[in-house]
């Protein structure tokens, strides 16, 4: 089962909801300098508000070239393969919330599910991911001083 | 300066020196080489265990460390599409491609070439060139940084591939990502979500790794073979740089060189925005049949020796006005002052034999950065070799090693991650990349350099087109539109006719 998209009509959209989000972020987010604004009428926020019109204008005129111009390509996401993007990308979040308690464990974790979803069915290739991650750890902490989480080693 | 250079040529000849220099230039690459790994660190590191030594090898070993660590960069940037350094971003460009063609070694030997011509020039210009360079590099102020700011950005126009929109969309969102932290004029957070770990904004290299090397990882998970992935197959005959090519590269290089020479000499600029220019340049000049962005020789020569080029030239503002001209200038910075060379307008009168012995010594580590690089590629290319699963899982590992180890940061580790799973996406709409990472290195200097500008002009634009400077590269950027905007017009005329 696949499903096809057009990339420009779908860049296009996803332009302009950035930018709606970027207008809706930049006054909350960044605050107002007054002194700088009243002598050159370059502030904070301009260069933010700056790119968020341009994101918006750009992504304008990807839609009108899908839409008008009828200029685009279809692309496919065969969700057969794509759902492995997904289950990588979770256990990228799991990784990167694991980190601050330990390198080891969580970059263990990290390159061991790389292993499995590549299909990996030999051992050795294992035992040899543990042991680099357990190398890059000490070369780091001891070699170069690098002070690398490690509540469980 | 004759004399001087005299009296120091056989200070540098010694085989402590020469030996520092190598070991200095093999540490550089192999820092360099490893994705998040960089020479500053290696720097950093080494720094203490020079305090012992005098200053001539200690420097030399760490400025060795610099140039080798710049090359370095290039070599997984040409092998895993992942720049080791900000400045080997543009080599991905032809680099990669060239090397999934077959011509791994081709493409490495094309960038140790062009490194070593960009960084025997860039040494020549600091060994006899410093102070000429450096009053014209005085002469610049906010409004011609911010010229040659807006210069590098709109290259994001010319390296957008297929489509300039879409390039123009990352670069804007990489210009946002620089914003990202406490401004630095007016004191106040954007986009920090109250997280004081954001406060110093987004750490370049976490981004690159993410953009690069993370969204090639979950690429390749979905892929899951090596013919369907773009991992390199095996080496194809014909693999190896010949006499004609390089022969053929040397006007490339040549330009490339002053290129990255004189935006080099400029503080706050650096090797990356000069290799873009460069590249940007050789694309633009390109003959019939040259097809860059799909593996041409000119595309990774012209960006090597720019970067390489700017290399000893970022040293000229550091020596002879005491200005870093980035952060591994700053840090050599201290360590020249913690040899008891104060750097400044008076170094090469108090102690300019002993800078005289460094700078040459500079020029012989772009020789040695030849030798070493010539053996060490090879060994590169075969642990690329290694079975792609095990490659990929050991990417993996030295990824999350690296992020972490840039400044300590577990927040570069999720910014890694972010931005590798939004460079994913951003993919499967056919967004490049590169213009992000333009954006972002860019970004900050633009908006700093406009708003310092607004002050300098007093608001009045036509008083930032009187300086000579900011005129000249305002006609360049104007000429140089019209030309791709004539090209792309009479490209897609002569396709329709063809069709």
């Amino acid at each position: 089962m696949s499903i096809k998209y057009k990339s420009n009509l779908c860049g296009g959209i996803f332009s302009v909801a950035l930018s709606i989000l970027l207008f809706f972020l930049i006054p909350r987010q960044i605050g107002v300098d007054p002194a700088s604004t009243s002598t050159t009428g370059v502030d904070s926020r301009t260069v933010p508000y700056a790119m968020a019109v341009l994101i918006l204008v750009c992504g304008v005129v990807l839609i009108l070239q899908s839409v008008v111009l009828k200029r685009d390509t279809v692309k496919e996401l065969v969700l057969a393969k794509e759902w492995l993007a997904l289950v990588y990308i979770i256990c990228l979040i799991v990784f990167a919330m694991l980190y601050k308690v330990s390198f080891i464990l969580s970059t263990g974790f990290l390159g061991i599910i790389t292993l499995v979803l590549l299909k990996c069915k030999k051992p050795l290739y294992y035992v040899i991911e543990i042991a680099v991650v357990v190398a890059l750890y000490f070369i780091f902490t001891e070699l170069l001083g690098v002070r690398l989480p490690a509540l469980l080693l | 300066m004759f004399d001087m250079i005299g009296q120091a040529l056989p200070q540098v000849f010694t085989i402590q020196n020469l030996l520092f220099i190598n070991i200095g230039m093999l540490i550089g690459i192999i820092f360099g080489a490893i994705p998040g790994l960089n020479g500053n660190l290696a720097i950093t590191v080494l720094l203490p265990f020079t305090f012992s030594f005098e200053p001539i090898p200690g420097i030399l070993m760490l400025t060795s460390i610099f140039f080798g660590a710049n090359f370095g960069g290039s070599i997984s940037a040409i092998l895993i599409n992942t720049p080791g350094t900000g400045n080997a971003a543009a080599t991905v460009l032809d680099g990669y491609p060239l090397a999934q063609k077959g011509f791994p070694k081709k493409a490495l030997a094309t960038a140790l070439t062009a490194s070593t011509f960009g960084g025997i020039f860039s040494a020549l210009c600091l060994l006899f060139l410093s102070e000429p360079i450096s009053r014209v590099a005085r002469q610049m102020s906010y409004p011609e940084y911010f010229a040659l700011a807006v210069f590098g950005l709109s290259i994001i126009a010319f390296i957008s591939g297929k489509s300039m929109v879409k390039g123009l969309i990352c670069g804007a969102i990489g210009v946002l990502l620089s914003t990202v932290g406490m401004d630095k004029t007016s004191g106040l957070n954007r986009f920090t979500f109250g997280n004081i770990q954001l406060y110093t904004g987004l750490t370049m290299m976490a981004v690159l790794l993410g953009t690069f090397a993370i969204s090639q990882m979950i690429d390749r998970v979905v892929k899951q073979t090596q013919s369907e992935s773009s991992n390199l197959g095996e080496s194809k005959s014909g693999d190896k740089l010949t006499g004609q090519e390089t022969r053929g590269l040397i006007p490339t290089m040549l330009k490339s060189s002053v290129i990255g020479a004189v935006i080099g000499a400029i503080p706050g600029t650096g090797g990356n925005i000069a290799a873009f220019i460069a590249y940007n340049e050789a694309r633009r000049k390109a003959k019939k049949g040259e097809k860059f962005g799909e593996g041409e020789l000119k595309g990774i020569a012209a960006p090597e020796s720019a970067n390489n080029g700017a290399t000893c030239c970022v040293l000229i503002p550091l020596l002879t006005l005491g200005i870093p001209g980035d952060i591994v200038a700053a840090t050599l910075l201290s360590a020249l002052t913690m040899h008891g060379l104060i750097v400044g307008p008076q170094l090469f009168v108090n102690s300019g034999v002993t800078v005289y012995a460094i700078l040459i010594g500079c020029l012989i580590a772009q020789i040695f950065i030849f030798l070493q690089g010539k053996y060490l590629m090879a060994l590169f290319v075969k642990a690329t070799n290694m079975p792609y699963d095990l490659l990929t899982a050991v990417l993996v590992a030295i990824c999350c090693v690296g992020a972490f180890s840039i400044n300590g940061k577990v927040m570069d580790v999720y910014v890694m991650v972010i931005a590798g799973i939004a460079a994913y996406f951003l993919k499967k709409l056919d967004f490049p990349v590169v213009p992000l990472v333009l954006g972002m290195v860019l970004g900050s200097t633009a908006e700093e350099n406009l708003r310092s500008t607004m002050a300098v002009i007093n608001g009045s634009w036509l008083n930032f087109f009187q300086r000579p400077v900011c005129l000249g590269i305002t006609i360049i950027l104007l000429l140089l539109i019209v030309s791709t905007v004539y090209n792309n017009r009479q490209q897609r005329k002569k396709e329709r006719a063809e069709a």
